[in-house]
């Protein structure tokens, strides 16, 4: 289990909800942690695209909130179902995850990727794993890919890995899951 | 674009849309408004409806020529700037080249002028020169682009578009007639949690009352914790203080495999009525705004926990 981290300590973004920073909060998943994350979300690979949130059943249908909820439960990590537009808002009411400078903490497997409209689960495939190469291109030149994600039905391509950049190159957030022990190391 | 992904062109071109009514991609996009406006000098306008149905929009204009000499009427329809959100975007295409105009029965014919702008400079002659259409398009050829060749010190891959559709009538003395628009609208949406601050302040801007709705939602399926919900914006710069029929209905399965429950727009119907709604406007505004919240689809097979192969 990775060291304890006060919300103070946690605060790796300008938008964070420091209050109460002093006590103890908890603790950010293991990279170790992260990859059990991973190994539930690859559990979700051939799933189609299905608009159905909450309500995503794996093999049959799931959108990026409902895959990314539902392997994180799997995995042991559970909160409750979130859309993507109410994500940032959980987040900072709840502090079940906290927001990650890439800039300051590295980023690690079982990461939440948050766009607007979007998410994902960041996978620094090693090499040699059979998803990190599938043919994705980029510029002409292939390229590695660096999550799980639920596509599309319009591609009609299903839940898998892909290329981050490829996918998608605006700007995203990056969340990470807290463990929180309890309300009692909160004075 | 990926080797992967060109081999699965299922539901590429213009018929995209009506082959694949359920395809989606992000959970949220941002609408995309196709602005009408019109010169239409001492004509009158006679009767104007706007009609939404699913996602299609019908605008019929009739108008009068009672100036005492011949008149020329023109109309445009133009897009926004444009770009393009990556491989996954459900609104690949935001050209509204399934603009379609009618004038008294007739097929209009339209002039298309297409731009493209990047680090602020009109690059469409440039674009057009390398073969690549002016409009982005995640299918634009990447050898083509390539040829592109730099502008401001950079390849411009990613430049901004914009379309403006044009066309024409001319009315004798005395003459009437019906302009009819068509297009399938571009609408934002995002899925919400039922029980967030986000739809209550949708419900609200649409002059919805917010606990009405989510009992609308509540009697619809009691166990839901996200809807679907489209904001369509219409504009049509000469609505405002005209007296215009809007008719507003949705299939009870729509393009987004979701099922319409609640649809508002203020100044009309209940505010807190069912999936249709019709009455008349006459308000200052130039956009028609509609609000539709739609129940997410059930999956419809019991889970089975097995992986299934791509």
């Amino acid at each position: 289990m990775a060291e304890a981290v006060t919300l103070e300590k946690s605060a790796t973004s300008e938008t964070s909800n420091t209050q109460g920073k002093g006590c103890v909060l908890g603790k950010f998943i293991s990279e170790e942690d992260g990859w059990k994350i991973v190994a539930a979300a690859k559990t979700w690979v051939g799933t189609p695209y299905k608009s159905w949130g909450g309500n995503s059943k794996k093999g049959i249908g799931g959108d990026c909130s409902g895959t990314t909820n539902k392997s994180y439960i799997e995995a042991g990590f559970s909160y409750p179902y979130q859309t993507t537009s109410n994500f940032a808002n959980f987040a900072r009411a709840t502090n079940r995850f906290r927001q990650i400078d890439p800039d300051k903490v590295p980023m690690q497997a079982g990461d939440v990727l948050l766009w607007p409209g979007h998410m994902a689960i960041y996978v620094p495939f090693p090499e040699g794993h059979p998803d990190r190469n599938t043919g994705v291109i980029r510029k002409g030149k292939p390229v590695a890919n660096d999550m799980y994600t639920a596509f599309n039905e319009r591609r009609d391509v299903p839940y898998g890995p892909y290329n981050i950049a490829t996918f998608r190159p605006d700007k995203y957030k990056v969340y990470r899951y807290l463990v929180v022990p309890g309300a009692a190391e909160c004075p | 674009m990926s080797e992967r992904l060109s081999l699965r062109p299922i539901c590429a071109g213009l018929f995209a849309a009506l082959l694949c009514p359920a395809a989606v991609a992000f959970e949220a996009e941002n609408g995309v408004p196709l602005a009408i406006t019109a010169e239409i000098g001492p004509l009158a306008i006679e009767r104007l409806a706007v009609r939404l149905h699913g996602r299609d929009v019908t605008i019929r204009t009739e108008l009068l020529n009672d100036s005492g000499e011949r008149q020329v009427a023109a109309f445009y329809a133009s897009t926004p700037l444009f770009g393009q959100l990556g491989i996954a975007e459900e609104y690949a295409d935001k050209s509204f080249r399934d603009l379609r105009v009618t004038i008294d029965g007739a097929r209009a014919a339209l002039q298309s002028y297409p731009k493209a702008y990047f680090r602020g400079r009109d690059i469409t002659s440039l674009v057009r020169k390398a073969g690549v259409d002016p409009l982005p398009h995640p299918d634009s050829d990447q050898r083509k682009l390539r040829r592109l060749g730099s502008v401001d010190g950079a390849q411009p891959s990613d430049w901004r578009g914009s379309v403006t559709y044009a066309w024409k009538a001319t009315l004798a003395k005395g003459a009437r007639s019906v302009h009819e628009v068509r297009f399938r609208a571009l609408p934002r949406f995002a899925l919400e949690m039922v029980d967030s601050d986000r739809l209550t302040r949708q419900v609200a801007q649409f002059c919805g009352d917010p606990a009405r709705v989510r009992r609308l939602l509540a009697q619809a399926d009691p166990q839901a914790s996200a809807v679907m919900v489209e904001r369509y914006d219409i504009p049509v710069d000469y609505l405002a203080m005209r007296e215009a029929t809007v008719d507003v209905t949705q299939p009870d399965k729509n393009w987004l495999g979701a099922r319409p429950v609640a649809t508002l727009a203020c100044g009309l119907g209940d505010p807190a009525g069912g999936a249709t709604i019709t009455g008349t406007i006459d308000g200052p505004d130039q956009v028609l705004s509609v609000l539709v919240i739609s129940m997410l689809e059930q999956p419809e097979a019991p889970a089975t926990g097995e992986q299934h192969g791509r």
